[in-house]
């Protein structure tokens, strides 16, 4: 795993993302926030880890639709 | 997001979120001087489903559960952390900051579990042998070759327009169409058509760097 620059799971990072969740960031923190998403894997990796962490069980099988090839 | 998992994912993720308010349980607690044996009964309904879906995530997902031991050992152990770590004095603060909205404690103690187990159970990959991570493309590396490999093929996405890039990367991380579309806000379709032309631009270059072009 790489070492974030920026720590998804900072706790100062918590209020930000509870705004976020509630959809309450202004169009400039949303442009930081996907800038920051794009190029810190790091922070990128930690954030895919905290979204698949809290799938519920069964929820997967029925959502389910890995995006294929064109034929 | 009109597909029924977009609707799941949406219900699971976000509203309970917002439209819990369980301040009453935080005052409770705090008025037990945050005793991890209280705060643990009067926080179970919350901590149960993040500890058992963060934790156990794999087992859950191939249907075994944990033992109630295992589980309530983890689920105490948590508790202290929250008051020894210092988790339970900032939760109180920023609950009493009223302008702070919205409040969310399933969603600060999600963080703070996921905080906890990366201090104290960092081996999660080993655990979390089930389909969430089984979707993920990059988990289809073998383990001794994976990180140089990924971190590759990572570089390899900088070259995607913008538009398809964030898409793409989540893709690879494993999350799910109707997740990444939620995310980040857009419609499903859009992310599928994103994803398709990023497989489509990168294996043009490949093959083009193939034969030397």
């Amino acid at each position: 795993m790489k070492t974030p620059k920026i720590d998804f799971l900072a706790p100062e990072l918590d209020a930000f993302v509870a705004r976020w969740v509630g959809g309450s960031l202004s169009d400039a923190e949303l442009s930081e926030w996907r800038r920051v998403l794009t190029n810190e894997a790091g922070f990128r990796e930690n954030f895919c880890d905290w979204i698949r962490s809290l799938r519920e069980p069964g929820w997967i099988r029925e959502a389910s639709s890995v995006t294929r090839r064109k034929p | 997001m009109t597909t029924r998992s977009g609707k799941y994912l949406e219900k699971a993720l976000w509203a309970p979120w917002i439209e819990r308010d369980d301040r009453s349980v935080l005052q409770n607690c705090a008025d037990e001087s945050w005793d991890p044996s209280y705060c643990l009964d009067a926080l179970r309904e919350v901590l149960h489903p993040i500890v058992t879906s963060v934790h156990f995530s794999g087992y859950s997902r191939w249907g075994v559960q944990p033992s109630k031991s295992s589980l309530e050992s983890l689920l105490l152990d948590f508790t202290r952390y929250l008051k020894e770590d210092g988790e339970w004095k900032a939760l109180h603060a920023r609950w009493q900051r009223a302008e702070e909205k919205p409040f969310s404690l399933p969603l600060f103690l999600t963080r703070a579990y996921a905080r906890f187990k990366a201090k104290h159970h960092p081996d999660r990959h080993d655990e979390q042998v089930g389909e969430g991570r089984d979707l993920s493309p990059v988990a289809l590396v073998p383990g001794s070759v994976s990180a140089p490999l990924v971190d590759a093929f990572f570089e390899l996405t900088r070259q995607l327009p913008e538009e398809c890039r964030l898409i793409y990367q989540l893709h690879l991380e494993g999350l799910l169409d109707p997740e990444i579309a939620l995310i980040l806000r857009t419609d499903l379709g859009e992310v599928r058509e994103r994803i398709l032309e990023a497989k489509d631009r990168l294996d043009l270059r490949d093959f083009r760097k193939g034969v030397g072009a």
